[in-house]
């Protein structure tokens, strides 16, 4: 067998190396990596962003803060019926929401939903308080939505009390763009 | 020009089986069907459901049950009531059907005034108390068992949670027949701080 030929093996033999390395790490890490959907599906927050604003779903929000309350009173003094067990408390969340160019909207507005994230992963679903000043969905038809101006919406969860030294900021979520942004503080 | 001889080549493959017989021999786990994993446990255990607990904390035996302020309902076999508590965890649990089997392979499915026909959860770091109720054929009690099983579409590993009510026998569902009240009233749900 001469050099050249020899040399010519083991070049052969290096790159077959190198491409099955390759292959088996790209068969390892796709569903990691590159599937998108598995990511969105796993829940994986896939931007932070602080206060915002951030669109999402050609929607845009904003955070305008987030505070914890013992209980909630509607205009007239009254305490909003809540399901609040003892050693929780209530958090507001309050947003502005601007809809934007080219999204869908009726005479109820649209469909809009931020839930409440802490630091191991609990998420929060929005209550409805009746007779928050504020509405507590973007469809409220005494609150209604106008394109391209910013309106003010809030967020109610009930959480236990321990959780709220953990508590990160709300989480707004769009299927169809797989995305999923955590607007903090 | 010959890359590898035989002999190398044989070796390689020879590897490759060796890593998948590996699989093979030590499975991780042991699932009772593809993708279902059934935690099995008893009264007063709290079981694994994802990350959430769930605990059955009493079954009573009744001829009625009584529903907020209506008239009892009444049967002819037996009424079985299941009480239980939910912890909810971190991951979301979706939603499961509850349903009592028997030895004879009899599956029952809870009453209608119950609303709700499984566990039920609340928000992370909430505990919830349910009942359930089940209409039951009273000659056909022995190795009753309450299934939770897991709603899903897709074909990827989930968990369902079987808890074995304590009734071995038919001398002791007779026993448990003699005692039973003669009414149930189904308890409010109280949801508490974890």
């Amino acid at each position: 067998m001469n050099p050249s030929n020899r040399l010519l093996r083991l070049t052969a033999q290096v790159s077959l190396l190198i491409a099955l390395l390759a292959v088996s790490a790209f068969l390892l890490l796709r569903v990691y990596l590159d599937d998108e959907e598995t990511v969105y599906d796993n829940g994986a927050v896939t931007e932070v962003v602080e206060q915002g604003p951030a669109t999402i779903g050609l929607v845009e929000w904003k955070l305008d803060s987030l505070q914890p309350y013992t209980q909630l009173m509607d205009a007239e003094k009254k305490k909003i019926d809540l399901d609040q067990p003892a050693g929780s408390v209530v958090i507001v969340a309050t947003a502005s929401v601007t809809p934007k160019d080219g999204l869908k909207m009726d005479s109820d507005g649209f469909i809009c939903e931020a839930k409440l994230r802490d630091d191991r992963g609990n998420l929060w679903k929005s209550q409805s308080a009746y007779g928050f000043p504020l509405p507590t969905y973007c469809g409220d038809d005494d609150h209604p939505f106008v394109r391209n101006r910013a309106s003010k919406i809030a967020q109610v969860y009930v959480v236990p009390e321990s959780a709220v030294q953990h508590l990160t900021g709300i989480q707004i979520e769009n299927l169809e763009e797989r995305r999923r942004i955590l607007l903090t503080r | 020009m010959k890359l590898y001889r035989t002999s190398t080549v044989l070796v390689g493959v020879l590897f490759v089986l060796l890593g998948g017989l590996t699989r093979l021999a030590t499975p991780e786990r042991v699932y009772d069907s593809e993708n279902r994993e059934i935690v099995h446990g008893t009264i007063g255990e709290p079981l694994k459901y994802r990350d959430s607990t769930i605990t059955v904390h009493r079954v009573k035996f009744a001829k009625a049950y009584v529903d907020d302020d209506d008239k009892p309902v009444e049967t002819n076999g037996v009424f079985v009531a299941v009480e239980y508590e939910t912890v909810r965890g971190t991951e979301d649990v979706g939603s499961n059907d509850a349903s009592l089997s028997t030895d004879e392979g009899t599956e029952y499915r809870p009453v209608a005034a119950t609303i709700i026909d499984g566990a039920d959860f609340v928000e992370p770091g909430f505990a919830r108390s349910g009942s359930l109720v089940f209409e039951v054929n009273s000659a056909d009690l022995a190795g009753l068992t309450l299934n939770f099983v897991s709603l899903q579409f897709w074909t990827v590993l989930t968990q369902d949670v079987s808890v074995d009510l304590g009734v071995p026998d038919d001398k002791i569902a007779q026993q448990l027949l003699d005692t039973a009240s003669p009414e149930y009233v189904i308890p409010k749900t109280v949801t508490r701080v974890a």
